[in-house]
């Protein structure tokens, strides 16, 4: 199982893409950091590390990943369906176990990710009082969102297919948010619990995306296991 | 040893196998030969767990299965690729590149797989199963 992760981990990382989204975050915590002053870094609740500044980016990224996941891992099951690779695996390994690892570095990657970034910027405000509690949320997200990516590359049967539903996904939930601005209904009051920044602003319960994600995975586990490759 | 039985599967409305028997005994070479289409691959695919039986039972123990050669995982190097199997089968490492050199692929390990010749990769994909 371990050497799965360190294969997806390290197939990532030192990939052309990742190094191309590393120096984009790079970048942007640097913008964030050095010019984006009139956004605190200390106001909030300090001893958490929550900020506006923090608040922001976080934002940003949440709403960026479900293109990004779609990007870096859609093709972690579908690209290897596809060209069969797979088949060295089943016979000498569990589904339940190469699935898993693949997840777990999926998750692994974005955190890492989050982390780099809030390190920089913290390090350019020269604050060293960390986001816990922001990050914390995050990492439930990033747990939801790899979810979903996992369940389309199981589903679909191309790389492609679900890049365009990472696209999907990336216009359908500040669709709904605007949606829920302009005409507020119980239709997209329902569907707010399915967007991620809905948790990310405190204004659900977490418990509700926990539940989400453990469906989601479990969906992906069943649908795998039954999967002819 | 490996016996299935009574094993059915359709692919759609389309019945590739129809109640075959099949015992395999360890230490024996054993071939299945029929015309194209007839479920040769299928029969192995169900063995190696890459599809499912629509009834019937597969009894076995450890099965290791060469899959096509163009399915090598190809932005891997040899030795990148080996290292990975070698990691999830347990095996030494050290072991495993004496043994290559005797399969004559010791050379190849540090080029991508992607560059390999189909002989290369045939003996590749050999070498990781055994």
């Amino acid at each position: 199982m371990i050497a799965i992760l360190k294969k997806e981990l390290l197939s990532q990382f030192r990939s052309k893409r990742s190094i191309v989204l590393l120096i984009l975050i790079i970048l942007l915590s640097l913008i964030a950091g050095k010019y984006s002053l009139s956004l605190s870094i200390s106001q909030g609740n300090s001893s958490s590390g929550s900020s506006p500044l923090f608040t922001v980016i976080f934002s940003i990224y949440i709403i960026l990943m479900p293109l990004i996941s779609a990007i870096m891992f859609g093709g972690i099951v579908a690209r290897e369906v596809k060209d069969q690779s797979l088949r060295y695996l089943i016979p000498i390994i569990s589904r339940r176990k190469i699935l898993f690892s693949k997840y777990l570095a999926m998750n692994i990657y974005f955190i890492v990710l989050f982390f780099i970034s809030t390190s920089f910027i913290l390090l350019l405000r020269q604050s060293y009082i960390f986001p816990l509690k922001l990050f914390a949320i995050s990492i439930f997200i990033i747990l939801y969102l790899n979810a979903i990516t996992l369940c389309c590359s199981i589903n679909l049967s191309s790389e492609r297919s679900v890049f365009l539903s990472g696209v999907v996904l990336f216009i359908f939930f500040p669709g709904i948010t605007l949606w829920n601005l302009i005409k507020p209904n119980i239709i997209n009051k329902t569907l707010n619990f399915v967007l991620p920044s809905t948790y990310l602003d405190g204004k659900a319960s977490l418990l509700i995306i926990i539940v989400l994600t453990i469906f989601i995975i479990w969906l992906s586990f069943y649908n795998f296991s039954k999967r002819e490759i | 040893m490996l016996i299935a039985r009574n094993i059915k599967k359709s692919f759609g409305k389309k019945r590739v196998l129809d109640d075959i028997d099949i015992t395999l005994e360890n230490g024996k070479i054993t071939t299945i030969i029929g015309e194209n289409g007839a479920g040769k691959s299928t029969i192995i695919g169900i063995i190696s767990g890459f599809f499912f039986q629509d009834t019937g039972t597969v009894q076995k123990s450890t099965v290791s299965v060469m899959p096509d050669a163009d399915s090598l995982f190809e932005d891997m190097t040899g030795k990148q690729f080996l290292k990975y199997i070698l990691e999830i089968k347990k095996v030494d490492y050290k072991k495993a590149v004496t043994m290559a050199e005797t399969f004559g692929i010791k050379k190849a390990l540090n080029k991508k797989m992607c560059e390999y010749s189909f002989g290369m990769k045939k003996r590749s994909a050999l070498f990781k199963l055994i």
